[in-house]
């Protein structure tokens, strides 16, 4: 059993605050650790045709890269890889683009993490996705318990325990690549549930109400209370360029083309804003609203800084 | 049945039934069709290893009754489309009803079809077939219509529609919209706000209407359990924080739950819904 602390939400929120006080609007580059001083908006919004030239444009804004990423220093990236459905899978462009600037400011290694079988990702453009980001691909195997933290979720509601791959702990910068979509279950999915692709596969069957009379909204708990134990963020980058408004995760169905890139680390704040994407309100989304109660970040977007930026 | 109804205002062994067209030795699907030609083996997943080809949406198809899905996916050039061949339990309306686009065309083709730009739904008896453009190319309507035509071809028809259906009003119905479910998650998606409160249902059928209004009609086995599914709701709502008016007119609850507002009428086993999304 895991003896870390649970994830106790949002700080950063405060201290961003403390700068939109102070009138500043653009990070200023301190390095990762010093967060306590950096008054970056609490989102970046790029919205442009090129999904690399917005990812680079959210990163520069929260401070470049070198804001997160110091010589020497292991990286472990979570995109979402769906399927080959359009507007279902983390945009691969948006992947190498995060794996390059990583690089770039002197990663040691970038690591794509999944529990996802070798036979998924031999499955046509996932493999192809992989192979082209550039990352070090890390399958977890989700039979081998020696690579698992049980975890307890001391203000879990609906989960008691929840098994998480330890090697998500095991780097330097996290970072949560989620796309932003639709989903049957949850009505939205973002980079709150993106975290079920670290938890093992079989604890996420029973987030799924299966049975009659138990809770039709058990999963969204599951997920939100998912999010107090797992290791929070450094950055989140979601892809919004095209996505799923009807009939996700896996699709088909109907396509959005915002064109836009997200970038942030409220976890809440970040899918309150892609709910709005999908005509939702945050508080809409009961998953949003579990995981805004628990603590883990700000639901109403008044209170949240936002950047918005046309990239050519 | 004479439901005595309340107001309420709230806040608040897998059967491998595997066609033989769809066994990935057969010619079915196709391995050539026109200028397409089929990019490696077919994939079929049995069971519960829809979750290793699903991760993430697996459990709606399951709901209706999955026994198995062979995937194939088919390239002209840099050209990508995908063909889905569901299999199911019992007749495939169900979930073929649930997954096609609600914003597609009919297209006769199998025992139903919904065309929707780059993909495309159609079932035949216990079969469900999605083919989907997976790379943006011109005219992707026209591809995903020729394998589709192709697919279709060498798969069974002959299903039967839900006989629930018929107990949707036809006048205002917007054609396409019906859905058909017997699973709880299917009922969360088609009426989200009414899903919570009633369970144990057999069966139910919903559907859009020009009006504006959207009508979910539930069935259960007998009318015993639909007037224990209704006082159980009611309770619900009640231990939700809304409060309960008893009606004048014997047949009619309203719950109020955001800018929802449902009313029920109960008729032997079968209760409908009919809510109507206020104007904000």
């Amino acid at each position: 059993m895991s003896d870390r602390e649970p994830n106790d939400g949002i700080t950063r929120r405060d201290f961003v605050a403390t700068g939109a006080a102070a009138g500043t609007l653009l990070a200023t580059g301190v390095g990762f650790g010093e967060q306590s001083q950096w008054p970056a908006p609490d989102l970046v919004v790029a919205h442009g045709p090129d999904v690399a030239k917005n990812t680079a444009a959210v990163i520069e804004a929260h401070g470049g890269i070198g804001a997160f990423v110091r010589p020497g220093q292991i990286v472990n990236i979570l995109p979402n890889a769906q399927g080959s459905h359009p507007g279902t899978s983390t945009d691969p462009v948006l992947v190498k683009t995060v794996v390059d600037l990583c690089k770039k400011a002197g990663a040691k290694e970038v690591r794509w993490l999944t529990w996802q079988s070798g036979k998924y990702f031999e499955r046509s453009n996932i493999a192809q996705l992989v192979k082209g980001s550039g990352a070090k691909f890390i399958q977890v195997d989700s039979d081998d318990e020696s690579q698992w933290n049980n975890f307890e979720v001391p203000s879990g509601v609906a989960l008691e325990n929840i098994r998480v791959f330890k090697i998500i702990d095991e780097c330097d910068v996290f970072i949560n690549m989620p796309i932003i979509k639709d989903h049957i279950g949850s009505r939205f999915t973002g980079s709150l549930k993106n975290y079920m692709g670290a938890s093992h596969p079989t604890d996420n069957r029973l987030f799924h109400p299966t049975f009659e009379g138990e809770d039709l909204l058990r999963m969204e708990q599951c997920i939100a209370d998912l999010n107090t134990v797992v290791r929070k963020p450094d950055l989140i980058i979601a892809d919004a360029m095209t996505i799923l408004t009807s009939k996700g995760p896996f699709g088909p169905g109907d396509i959005a083309k915002p064109n836009k890139v997200i970038a942030g680390v409220d976890r809440v704040a970040l899918d309150s804003y892609g709910a709005t994407l999908l005509g939702l309100e945050g508080s809409e989304v009961t998953m949003i609203l579990n995981a805004h109660q628990l603590g883990l970040g700000e639901i109403d977007l008044r209170k949240v800084k936002i950047q918005e930026m046309e990239v050519g | 049945m004479a439901f005595h109804l309340r107001a309420c205002s709230a806040t608040f062994t897998i059967l491998l039934l595997v066609a033989g067209c769809t066994n990935p030795e057969s010619l079915c699907p196709p391995k050539n069709i026109g200028m397409w030609s089929a990019e490696g083996e077919t994939e079929v997943y049995i069971g519960d290893d829809l979750f290793v080809y699903i991760n993430g949406g697996a459990e709606i198809y399951h709901e209706y009754g999955f026994v198995q899905v062979a995937v194939q996916r088919y390239r002209r050039g840099d050209d990508n489309v995908s063909v889905e061949i569901y299999t199911m339990e019992g007749d495939a309306f169900g979930i073929y009803s649930f997954a096609r686009s609600s914003r597609g065309h009919a297209v006769k083709l199998g025992d139903g079809a919904t065309a929707a730009g780059y993909y495309m739904h159609f079932w035949s008896g216990p079969e469900l077939a999605v083919i989907t453009a997976e790379n943006e190319f011109e005219d992707p309507g026209e591809a995903v219509s020729e394998i589709a035509t192709a697919v279709a071809g060498c798969l069974q028809s002959g299903g039967v529609e839900p006989g629930l259906l018929d107990q949707l009003p036809i006048e205002g119905r917007v054609t396409g919209s019906e859905v058909y479910f017997s699973g709880r998650l299917a009922f969360m998606n088609v009426a989200r706000p009414a899903a919570p409160l009633f369970a144990g249902f057999e069966e139910g059928a919903a559907a859009h209407y020009e009006s504006g209004e959207h009508i979910v009609v539930l069935r259960w086995k007998d009318e015993a359990a639909a007037v224990q599914a209704l006082q159980e709701a009611r309770q619900l709502c009640v231990a939700s924080g809304g409060s309960v008016v008893e009606t004048e007119d014997g047949g009619i609850a309203e719950f109020e739950s955001g800018s929802h507002r449902i009313s029920a009428s109960g008729s032997e086993n079968q209760i409908t819904l009919r809510e109507q999304r206020e104007e904000s």
